[in-house]
């Protein structure tokens, strides 16, 4: 017959186990009180480590470029209704005209509507040639392709036909230097395109 | 109450004195010393030709002037005109370059007490090489208007990011480095002490979360039962290489070179590796404390190396930066080895975890990782040009002589006392 010892520590095993779990709570609290500290300190190890090397975070610009980069994300959705409404896109004069910011005049950009295939660019070019020039480039489905089921995000926007549109927007930190012109490649020609938070990596991106 | 590992312990390590453990770590310090002495010659063929960006901030007299060289890739991007022999064009390149230089002064937004600096005046020329250029930015300066700051940050060039070197001159003190290769960082030239003890903190939060050595020897030491006193043991003597080689490294300056770094990763992961086979083959040794402190040393190098290239930012408080660095990773390091050996305790007590395979799978894991991290350092020396599978060699005839010199010295060093080879069964019991 199989004898099974059974052990009973008393009061100094309970008061030891009760310390013990004291001692697992508290570091589990801690590693937690530290986690949350280290994310709310804003600047978590290097913003890069998640993104491509021609991509960048808009938290690493300048203040002066990260207002206009928000600017312009805000200015698209002006843009997308306009194509929505016009089943066109607008054209830059227009969007100056309605007011639309940052394509209104006295912004200190000159912007300009490019378009290849399935993919427009409105490309603004600095008027100070040592400040960078931005390009908000926007790529609709190709026709007959299977529908894309992305989620909403920065880079995949909707319009209200469910049409799933594919957005980037791109910087050239050297704008007087850039040439007014459809660019197909903007990360073979020095631009570095911009996002507010890393892309998830599981998603499609950029497939052109 | 001693438990059941604690009585373990003592009765198979009764030559685990401090003057002996004191020997034994000396016979393996000694042994890495001259394991990293046999591949110094490796640093003298350190072929650092990274391109780099060279900045020289200079505070004089009423001015303070920006001298910027820029490497001919990080013009590529600013499409300048080039001639046949595809260098940089000898004329006509001052416009274009001046708009390079108020480029950077936008981006590099220097303050003083929080005001942004006027426009610098800008000179801007081609190298003598063609390749490179050389600008120049003149702000008028007071230096009794506060403190200076600025947007530090690399470049780019074709979605490369290229290294910045800046060199800061005050008017009075020592001149300082900052070597920027990640995120732009806003820069206090003349930093509180307040200021240096928070970014240093956040730095040794970083290196100890972004790093997964440490994790790895964590593991080791946990997998197999181990008495509190042992694990304080390891722990204390992990620290104390730590803490020794860090503060050696940082007081001399030490700042390696890729090819250096990368040796000093091989013997830090073959460390790793010859821990995860203790904790399977011999988990009452009583060299762990010995290997913890190797461990350190190595480690501490690294870490101390990682502080020098980071004390520029810590200005004329560089013992506060230090200290706080320092403590950060060993508190944390201590956490995270408490915390998990709790959590081992824990977990051993359910009756269905056997220890045996639980500690074989581990330091399988641990093992296999630190493998890779031995493949990958091995890999950078090769595209360096150095032949890596003579230092392969040499860390592991190193790591077998102090095998075989432990077997010998414990043989000699024991006294009395059970010398049996430790069982599995012999480990159960609580934690």
């Amino acid at each position: 017959m199989a004898v099974q010892e059974v052990r009973t520590g008393g009061q100094g095993a309970a008061s030891s186990e009760r310390a013990r779990v004291i001692v697992l709570a508290s570091l589990v609290i801690g590693a937690i009180a530290l986690y949350v500290t280290y994310r709310a300190s804003g600047d978590v190890g290097n913003s890069q480590k998640d993104l491509l090397p021609f991509q960048t975070l808009a938290r690493t610009l300048p203040e002066s470029e990260q207002t206009l980069f928000h600017t312009l994300r805000q200015g698209l959705l002006q843009v997308e209704a306009e194509r929505a409404r016009l089943s066109r896109w607008p054209e830059p004069a227009a969007l100056a005209s309605a007011e639309v910011a940052p394509f209104a005049a006295g912004n200190g950009y000159t912007w300009q509507l490019f378009r290849q295939g399935v993919v427009v660019s409105y490309l603004g070019l600095p008027a100070d040639a040592a400040a960078p020039a931005w390009m908000l480039t926007i790529q609709e489905p190709e026709p007959n392709s299977p529908p894309d089921r992305s989620p909403n995000d920065e880079e995949h926007h909707r319009l209200p036909d469910g049409t799933t549109l594919h957005i980037y927007v791109w910087r050239h930190q050297f704008g007087g230097r850039v040439s007014a012109a459809f660019i197909p490649q903007p990360q073979a020609d020095g631009w570095t395109q911009v996002y507010s938070v890393p892309p998830n990596p599981v998603l499609p991106t950029r497939p052109s | 109450m001693a438990s059941a590992a604690e009585n373990y312990d003592e009765a198979m390590t009764p030559s685990l004195r401090p003057g002996r453990s004191r020997r034994a770590s000396v016979v393996l310090a000694g042994l890495l010393a001259a394991l990293l002495g046999s591949t110094a010659h490796l640093s003298a063929h350190d072929p650092n030709a990274e391109p780099v960006v060279d900045m020289t901030i200079r505070a004089a007299a009423g001015q303070l002037v920006v001298s910027v060289t820029l490497p001919g890739s990080a013009l590529s991007d600013a499409n300048l005109p080039t001639e046949n022999d595809g260098l940089l064009a000898a004329q006509g390149l001052e416009q274009p370059l001046e708009v390079v230089g108020r480029g950077i002064a936008n981006t590099l937004e220097l303050r003083q007490a929080d005001v942004l600096l006027p426009p610098p005046a800008i000179r801007a020329a081609v190298g003598p090489d063609r390749l490179s250029a050389l600008i120049t930015l003149v702000y008028p300066f007071n230096a009794a208007n506060g403190s200076l700051s600025g947007r530090l940050h690399t470049f780019r060039s074709g979605g490369t990011l290229i290294r910045t070197l800046v060199h800061y001159e005050p008017l009075s003190g020592a001149a300082r480095t900052f070597d920027i290769t990640g995120d732009y960082e806003r820069v206090l030239f003349e930093p509180q002490a307040s200021d240096v003890v928070k970014q240093f903190a956040t730095r040794g939060t970083t290196t100890l979360l972004g790093g997964s050595l440490y994790f790895l020897v964590a593991l080791c030491l946990i997998a197999p039962l181990r008495s509190a006193r042992t694990l304080t043991t390891a722990v204390v003597a992990l620290a104390g290489g730590q803490l020794i080689a860090s503060a050696a490294a940082t007081l001399a300056g030490w700042s390696p070179g890729a090819t250096t770094l990368a040796t000093l990763q091989i013997v830090e992961a073959s460390t790793v590796v010859v821990l995860a086979a203790q904790g399977v083959l011999s988990p009452r040794s009583r060299w762990l404390p010995a290997l913890g402190l190797v461990f350190g040393l190595v480690f501490g190098a690294e870490l101390g190396a990682q502080f020098t290239q980071t004390a520029a930012f810590a200005g004329a408080h560089h013992a506060a930066g230090f200290v706080t660095f320092a403590l950060i990773l060993i508190l944390g390091e201590a956490w995270i080895a408490a915390l998990m050996a709790s959590a081992t305790g824990l977990i051993y007590r359910w009756p269905r975890v056997p220890e045996r395979w639980t500690t074989l799978m581990l330091a399988a894991i641990v093992a296999h990782t630190a493998l890779h991290r031995v493949s990958d350092s091995s890999q950078r020396l090769t595209d360096a040009g150095i032949p890596a599978d003579r230092l392969l060699m040499t860390v592991t005839l190193g790591w077998a002589a102090a095998i075989l010199c432990a077997g010998i010295a414990g043989s000699l060093l024991r006294t009395t006392g059970p010398a049996n080879t430790p069982t599995w069964s012999d480990a159960s019991g609580s934690f």
